[in-house]
């Protein structure tokens, strides 16, 4: 068996001519781009991307925070039943589309004050009930 | 110019850069040397020689001296051999033998190589062994780095260094022995 000691060490790794003599230079040349590019990122972040982030950032939390349901009935609680009246015969709403819309049980019989059982019959215009009652009758 | 020269330059922003190329020059041949011997090819060698110098650069400020400059150089430079080795074998899905053979046949066949067929051969036997073996029996055999010095460079004891490189003798010689 050969004896590493009987083999005289030798460098085999050939360098190209030159290299030495070019490589501090091409080290310094990399880590003045390394710097120059950290220099221009950092100015990067502080002119538009940190500000554009606090935007966001507010822009995220004043929507989340600003609309809430009860913003939206506060909102129509404002708007008076003159107005509301308007709007709702002027829209193409039928009547059926209002009757059912309205949640009943939310509903106090003793608001509704159309409802008089004691009106006589002849005092009620029949017309306002339509044609198919007028034949009921 | 000592190391302690060498690191007041560093230090000081005025002379920082002419400091940096002055360590550049002293070390260039070393890292190079211990880079070529684990990586064989030149380009790539000459890759991680770079990024050696430029974690030197980056790190020059956290180096607490309580270690020679030299030493922090040299463990700087065995961790880029090896980070580059495992991610040559994680990138093509290579198994260890596979990139000891492709390193091989650079040493039959590259024009950078230089040498007589012993010599060669010796240098096919030494890729035969795992890395951090392979690392530990450049600095003994060719660099000629003593245990404690190898100590603080791997942060690996004296004593499995001396178990490690007297394995890494006797597997070289096995392989030498053969035709």
């Amino acid at each position: 068996m050969r004896k590493l000691e009987d083999i005289p060490k030798a460098d085999i790794f050939k360098v190209p001519d030159g290299y030495f003599d070019s490589l501090p230079g091409i080290i310094q040349s990399r880590v003045a781009k390394k710097e120059k590019d950290w220099a221009f990122t950092f100015q990067y972040l502080v002119k538009y991307a940190i500000p554009l982030l606090a935007i966001s950032i507010g822009a995220i939390w004043y929507f989340y925070n600003g609309s809430t349901p009860s913003d939206t009935q506060a909102l129509l609680a404002s708007i008076s039943a003159t107005d509301l009246t308007e709007y709702i015969q002027e829209s193409d709403l039928s009547t059926e589309d209002l009757l059912e819309s309205i949640d009943y049980s939310q509903i106090n019989s003793d608001s509704l004050e159309f409802y008089d059982s004691n009106i006589p019959l002849s005092e009620i215009d029949l017309k306002e009930f339509g044609t198919d009652l007028e034949t009921e009758l | 110019m000592t190391d302690a020269e060498l690191l007041l330059k560093l230090r000081n922003p005025d002379t920082h850069h002419y400091g940096f190329n002055l360590l550049v020059r002293a070390y260039q041949h070393r890292v190079y040397g211990m880079v070529r011997k684990m990586i064989i090819d030149h380009d790539d060698s000459h890759d991680v020689t770079q990024e050696v110098f430029i974690k030197i650069h980056k790190s020059i400020g956290s180096f607490r001296e309580d270690s020679q400059l030299f030493t922090w150089i040299y463990r700087i430079a065995t961790n880029e051999c090896l980070t580059f080795l495992s991610k040559k074998k994680r990138r093509f899905f290579l198994p260890i033998e596979d990139v000891s053979k492709e390193l091989a046949s650079i040493i039959d066949n590259g024009e950078a190589i230089t040498g007589d067929e012993i010599q060669k051969k010796l240098q096919k036997a030494i890729l035969t062994l795992p890395d951090k073996q392979r690392l530990v029996f450049n600095m003994k055999y060719f660099e000629d780095l003593t245990y404690d010095e190898m100590e603080a460079i791997t942060g690996t004891s004296v004593g499995a260094l001396k178990a490690s490189y007297h394995h890494a003798v006797k597997k070289i010689e096995e392989y030498l022995g053969r035709d």
